[in-house]
Formats: C-alpha cells, sequence, structure tokens
C-alpha cells in the first residue's frame, strides 16, 4: 500500500514536471507582454513532431530534445517579430486573436505533413529502462523528465535573478515606459522572452511525445492544462508555476488512482476556487 | 476552456462566412450530393482520415458517376465535438442540400446527428459510429447502418473468453463515453453468460495522456484473470505502452476492445504485447478473394494497409452507391432511397458477407485476433476465430434485449449475480469456426 502512495507521488512529479516546463513558458511571456500565447499548445505539439523527425534522422534523443527547442524558438522569434510586433498597437485581445489562428494553422500544418495517427518517440535506451532504487522499481525516463524539468526552474531562476537581461526583464514587467526611457531596447527583450517561452515548449514536446505520445488534439489538451497552471499559479509568476504544477500533478495522479471519472472535475476545482477567492492566482500580482 | 469559448464564439461568424461564400446553385438536376460528416482533424483525426480513404476508393471506382448522375461529395469536419457535428450536419441540411449523410466515427457524434437527423426524412448512413441504439432504442427507418454495433464484437469475445478460456474476472479500463459503454456492455454480457463472474469496470475522462497511476492502482492482489483497455486511438497507445513500462505486462495479461489493436496504432505499440486477445469485424490477414482484392487496390491506391474503419467506410459508400443506382438515380423520394438501401446485396463485401437485419443493422462475421509478429517484424492481428451471421442483439431475442436499460457506466452490471436470469441463458449461443474456415 505504501509502496502504491510512493508510486502515486512519483506519477504526480512526472506530470508536475512537464507541466512546469510548459507553464514556466507561457508564464514569462504573459507577465512580460501581457499576452496568453493561445499557440502554446500547438508549439508543444510541433516541438514534438519536429523532435521525432530529428530523432528519424540522428537516432539521437538529445540532439533532438535541443533541435526541437532550438526551432520552436526560432518559429516563436518569426512570430513575434513577423505578427505580434506589428498588431501590438491593436492591444492583448487582437493580439491573443492571433495566437489562436495560429494554433489552428499550426495544427492542421502538423496534420498534413506528420498525419493523424498517434506516435511516439522512442527514449534514450541507456535513460528508458526501469530503475530499482532501495528495491523500489520505477520507469527511468521519468526520472530523467523530473531532472530536466529541475534544471530548467533553477535556470530560469538564474536568468531572472542573476543577470542584467533578467533584471530588465523583471524591471520591463513594473513599468515598461520607465524601462524603455532608461534605454533599453524593450521590443528586444520581448523577442527574446518569445523566443524562451517558445523554446521550453518545443522541449516539452519532445519531453512528453517520449514518456506520453503525440497525435492531433493533443496541443488543445495540454493548452488546457498549461493554462491551468498558469491561472492557479497567478500570471506572471515563475513561483507560482512552480507550486501549481506540483499541486495539479499530485491532483491528477491521486483523482486518476482513486477517482479517474473525477478527474477532469478535480483539475478544476482547484482554479475555480483560486479565480473565486483570490483571481489574481497564487502568487500573482493584482493587475 | 478560454480557447474553447473563443472558438464557439467564432462559429456563428465562420458560418456566416460561408452563406456569403455559397456558389450559386449548381445543375442540381444532374447531381447527387452525398455528405460525409467526421472528425477529420482533433483526438480522432486519424480514424476521420482511414475513413475518408475507404470513401474515396469507392466513389473512384465507380467514377463518381451513377445512372448518369455525378456524385458530389460534400466533406464536413466536426473535429469530434457533438455540437460542432450537429451544426455541421444542419448546414448540410439546409444549406447543401444533401441527399443522404454519411461520415461519422464515433459513439456521441453519431447519437447527435442521428437524433438531430430525425424527422428530416434524409437517409443517413454512419460509417464507425457504433452506439447500438441508432439501429435500436432509437431506430427511425432513415438510419441504415451496414457496419456495426459496439457491443456486436465484444459479446462474442467476452463469452469466448470465459466459454473457451475459462477466465473468471476482468478488470476493465475504459474512456468514460458511450462507444466503450456499449463495447463493455457486450463484454460482460458475453463474459457473464459464459461463465464468468466479474467484470469490475473503471472509467477515465477522454482524452487522459498519463495513465501511470491508473495502471499503478490495478489490484494485482484481487486475482483479475487479465485487464481489458476500453480505449482507442492515441489513449490506447499512451495507455499500452505505459502498462509495459510499469512491467505489467509480466504480471497481469493484457486484452483490448475492438479498436484498442487497431492498425496503424498498433505500429506505435511495444512488441511486448504480442499474443494480446481481441474481436473485431475484420483481421489484417484476412485472406479471401473478396479482401484481397480490396486490400490490394487500397494498398495500391493509399500506399499503407487498410483498417476496419476504412473498410466500413468503403462498404457504407457502396451501399449508398448501389442503392442509387437500384433507384436509377431518382433519389427525390428519400424513404425510396432508404428502401433501397435496406434491399443492397452486401454478399461481396471485402470482410465478409454483410446482410442487414429489420433495424438497418449488419449481421456479419465477428473474428477473434491476436496481435502478432509478421515475417517483417511488424505486428499485425491475426485472426484465431470466427463466429458466423452475428448480429446486433448477439444470440439474445431481440425483445428481451432492448427491454434492457442502455448500455451506460454501470449498466449492465459486473457481477454474473446481479445480471437478469434472462440475459444468462439464450436459446443458441456462438460457435467458433477456426479462423479462415
Amino acid at each position: 500500500m505504501n509502496q502504491h502512495i510512493l508510486i502515486l507521488v512519483l506519477n504526480g512529479l512526472t506530470q508536475g514536471a512537464l507541466f512546469f516546463v510548459l507553464g514556466s513558458g507561457l508564464t514569462l511571456a504573459f507577465g512580460l507582454m501581457r499576452i496568453v500565447n493561445m499557440s502554446h499548445g500547438a508549439f508543444y505539439l510541433l516541438g514534438g513532431y519536429m523532435g521525432l523527425t530529428v530523432l528519424r534522422l540522428t537516432g539521437n534523443w538529445t540532439v533532438a530534445l535541443v533541435a526541437a527547442g532550438l526551432s520552436i524558438a526560432l518559429l516563436g522569434l518569426l512570430v513575434e517579430r513577423g505578427l505580434l510586433a506589428r498588431i501590438r498597437a491593436g492591444g492583448d485581445l487582437s493580439q491573443t486573436l492571433l495566437t489562436i489562428a495560429l494554433s489552428m494553422i499550426i495544427a492542421d500544418m502538423a496534420l498534413a505533413v506528420w498525419g493523424g495517427h498517434t506516435q511516439s518517440i522512442r527514449s534514450p535506451a541507456a535513460l528508458s529502462g526501469p530503475v530499482t532504487v532501495f528495491g523500489f522499481t520505477y520507469p527511468g525516463f521519468r526520472y530523467v523528465l523530473m531532472a530536466i524539468s529541475a534544471a530548467i526552474a533553477f535556470g530560469l531562476w538564474l536568468l531572472l535573478y542573476r543577470t542584467r537581461f533578467g533584471i530588465a526583464v523583471r524591471a520591463s514587467v513594473d513599468d515598461r515606459e520607465t524601462v524603455s526611457a532608461l534605454g533599453v531596447r524593450i521590443d528586444i527583450i520581448y523577442s527574446l522572452m518569445f523566443m524562451l517561452s517558445a523554446f521550453l515548449s518545443g522541449i516539452a514536446g519532445v519531453l512528453g511525445g517520449t514518456y506520453l505520445q503525440l497525435s492531433p488534439g493533443e496541443d488543445t489538451t495540454i493548452l488546457t492544462y498549461s493554462l491551468v497552471v498558469v491561472i492557479v499559479g497567478g500570471l506572471g509568476s515563475l513561483m507560482g508555476v512552480v507550486v501549481s504544477s506540483l499541486i495539479l500533478g499530485q491532483i491528477l495522479s491521486f483523482s486518476l488512482a482513486f477517482a479517474p471519472q473525477m478527474s477532469m472535475f478535480l483539475v478544476f476545482v482547484p482554479m475555480a476556487i483560486v479565480l473565486a477567492v483570490r483571481p489574481e492566482g497564487l502568487f500573482g500580482r493584482r493587475l | 476552456m478560454k480557447y474553447k469559448a473563443t472558438r464557439t464564439t467564432l462559429a456563428p461568424l465562420v458560418v456566416a462566412a460561408g452563406i456569403i461564400a455559397m456558389p450559386m446553385g449548381a445543375s442540381a438536376a444532374d447531381e447527387i450530393k452525398i455528405g460525409m460528416l467526421s472528425a477529420f482533424t482533433g483526438t480522432f483525426a486519424s480514424f476521420g482520415q482511414l475513413q475518408k480513404e475507404g470513401a474515396v476508393m469507392a466513389l473512384e471506382e465507380w467514377n463518381y458517376k451513377v445512372a448518369g448522375k455525378t456524385i458530389k461529395v460534400i466533406y464536413a469536419d466536426d473535429q469530434l465535438d457533438n455540437e460542432l457535428a450537429v451544426t455541421k450536419a444542419k448546414q448540410l441540411v439546409e444549406q447543401d442540400k444533401v441527399d443522404v449523410v454519411t461520415g461519422l466515427v464515433s459513439g456521441d457524434e453519431g447519437l447527435s446527428v442521428a437524433s438531430y437527423m430525425k424527422g428530416k426524412d434524409i437517409p443517413i448512413v454512419p460509417m464507425y459510429s457504433a452506439s447500438e441504439d441508432s439501429t435500436m432504442r432509437k431506430w427511425y427507418p432513415f438510419v441504415v447502418r451496414p457496419t456495426w454495433t459496439g457491443a456486436q464484437p465484444m459479446d462474442v469475445f467476452g463469452y469466448w473468453l470465459s466459454k473457451v478460456k475459462g477466465l473468471k474476472k476482468i478488470y476493465m479500463i475504459g474512456e468514460d463515453y458511450s462507444y466503450p459503454y456499449n463495447q463493455a456492455g457486450g463484454f460482460k454480457r458475453g463474459f457473464l453468460r459464459g461463465g464468468g463472474v466479474e467484470v469490475t469496470t473503471v472509467w477515465h475522462p477522454v482524452p487522459t495522456s498519463d495513465y501511470s497511476s491508473i495502471i499503478s492502482s490495478i489490484p494485482l492482489d484481487k486475482k483479475y484473470d487479465a485487464v481489458l483497455y476500453n480505449g482507442a486511438g492515441s489513449d490506447a497507445v499512451a495507455f499500452v505502452k505505459q502498462y509495459v513500462e510499469f512491467g505489467m505486462q509480466s504480471k497481469i495479461p493484457l486484452l483490448g476492445q475492438s479498436n484498442t489493436f487497431e492498425k496503424p496504432d498498433l505500429d506505435s505499440m511495444p512488441q511486448q504485447i504480442v499474443g494480446a486477445y481481441s474481436a473485431h469485424l475484420t483481421a489484417d490477414d484476412m485472406n479471401t478473394p473478396n479482401w484481397n482484392k480490396f486490400r490490394d487496390a487500397f494498398q495500391k491506391r493509399w500506399q499503407h494497409s487498410p483498417s476496419a474503419a476504412s473498410e466500413f467506410a468503403y462498404g457504407s459508400m457502396e451501399l449508398i452507391l448501389r442503392a442509387i443506382k437500384a433507384r436509377n438515380g431518382d433519389v427525390t423520394d428519400k424513404a425510396a432511397l432508404a428502401a433501397a438501401m435496406h434491399k443492397v446485396d452486401l454478399s461481396d463485401e471485402p470482410r465478409g458477407p454483410v446482410a442487414l437485419d429489420e433495424y438497418n443493422a449488419a449481421i456479419e462475421n465477428v473474428y477473434i485476433r491476436e496481435v502478432a509478429v509478421g515475417s517483417d517484424g511488424v505486428m499485425y492481428n491475426k485472426g484465431l476465430f470466427t463466429a458466423k451471421n452475428v448480429n446486433q442483439f448477439g444470440p439474445y431475442d431481440s425483445k428481451i434485449y432492448m427491454k434492457q436499460p442502455s448500455d451506460g457506466p454501470s449498466s449492465p452490471p459486473d457481477l454474473r449475480a446481479d445480471m437478469p436470469r434472462e440475459m444468462l441463458e439464450v436459446a443458441k449461443d456462438y460457435e467458433f469456426v477456426p479462423f479462415g474456415k
């Protein structure tokens, strides 16, 4: 029985790790640019498919992971420079609508290129086998996923709180007019942040495509979870994403074990409570 | 969530744009319009695509011409969203003025569209949607389904597992909607009738991607003989993959519902599942002249082998075209067209002879299959046994069958002890013929 609970906790951590990689990118871009990127899920799916293709060509999972992250970051740059920046004057709503349109276009193109059937990325042989610790066996890749996610969390913290770039970003979140008056190129910060966000969703696509699967429709499912994570944590808050993805992961894991029919409902309960009691989210600031 | 709401608010705009863009009426007299409504994108995109390939193949064989009339197919994508499916069906009926509606890939989608179409007096031919009530408790004469119900293969499967293989207790994990309910219903009836004691059912939302907690909660100490995964598509790939990753395959055998191990999803599953049983109306190694002819033509046209979804779509489209031919191209009298569909001869159907019962549902062969590896190292569903001429009521009397409540998450009951007596005793049960005989 105790072993059962331990597995459930680990399962929750695995899910939470993926949610963190997804949610952190989404929330950081929002905190800075005030737009919710509704094509984040489509970026995820596309990243997964890019990883799949690169893995088939090179046979190297790590290369696939990096290539997917970089290619989606490049896409993010094109989207930000080529589309979002042009309609920034139109306000948050038109930018958000644009990302919805983009998500549909990406999903349909992915369907045309990679087909409709379910595929998954083979995990690296060295990491995929079950790992036994203290007589307790658990799929090895799930530990890898947790480690990558923790490393990303640490890296993001370093970037935001220990670099000049991070200072500029945080200052822009508070007062973009003053920051640009001080001579900081805020449009470059926007582009870099949107690229980072896209990079993370591309990486998440490979991680998710490896331990779960890739198929049409996965983009909207994953976007829903990401939005819940970000809303519960507080839009724009990195700490909020850490906490809410851990909570959401455990809720999903335990509800699927004990009341699977209720799991979707239970995922949205905390969101409803948070929205009712603290609309800005657990760690969010009032806008 | 936000995303969904935005999509819905956009829908009227899209419809409005469609009305403006409507072309001026084509030469209607020489044209017959078939509306094919299915999930061409979204979670079931692969089934929608396979379906389209089968339908297109039939149409191309007829060269899009029947009795001097041109066949025009209007494709509508419902993304597996029931509300959108009804909106699209409405569009097909009111704007496009189609003469037949076909397609439909999933259970709930089929039920919603059939209930909208009631009273419209337009024949509706569901291709893959298998919720039995469309041709049973909610049937009306314009519904013609030459394919299947969810319970049809599963009643045979359950009976075979308990009667022939001697299994007593099954742990079933399924997707929470009407088609898996119907598959579970058929399975429970067959399994408990054949001597099984218990089928425990656990339902999960669709889609679920991480099954690890469901899988690690399977009670190994309760002596279940097997786990049956009652789900399909991406859910099935994820479930089966994680089942193997968590080492369950070596502890308790895995069974599938009809679609779990279907190709091409099977290609994404680990080979540890070789030997897993399932039942369907096709098997990948069928070897009859009709099947071989179909398979070769399909392979040539689409560069991959057909699955049940493509065969069903091919047969359904064939039924529509033959009925139009029997009416000599006259589709103005829709009731007569539906009646002609009922009379179409489908004895040359690739998967085996098909006849329609009084509810326009298929009477056909059910195949018990196991996952095997071919000489090319690729997994496929190998036929083991055939139950011949199975109808949608299985071995039961139709009146007794329809008196029972519709299949749901907890009906029929999980335990043999709770099953009504009249559902445990039948006059004549299935006979199993070795596959290919």
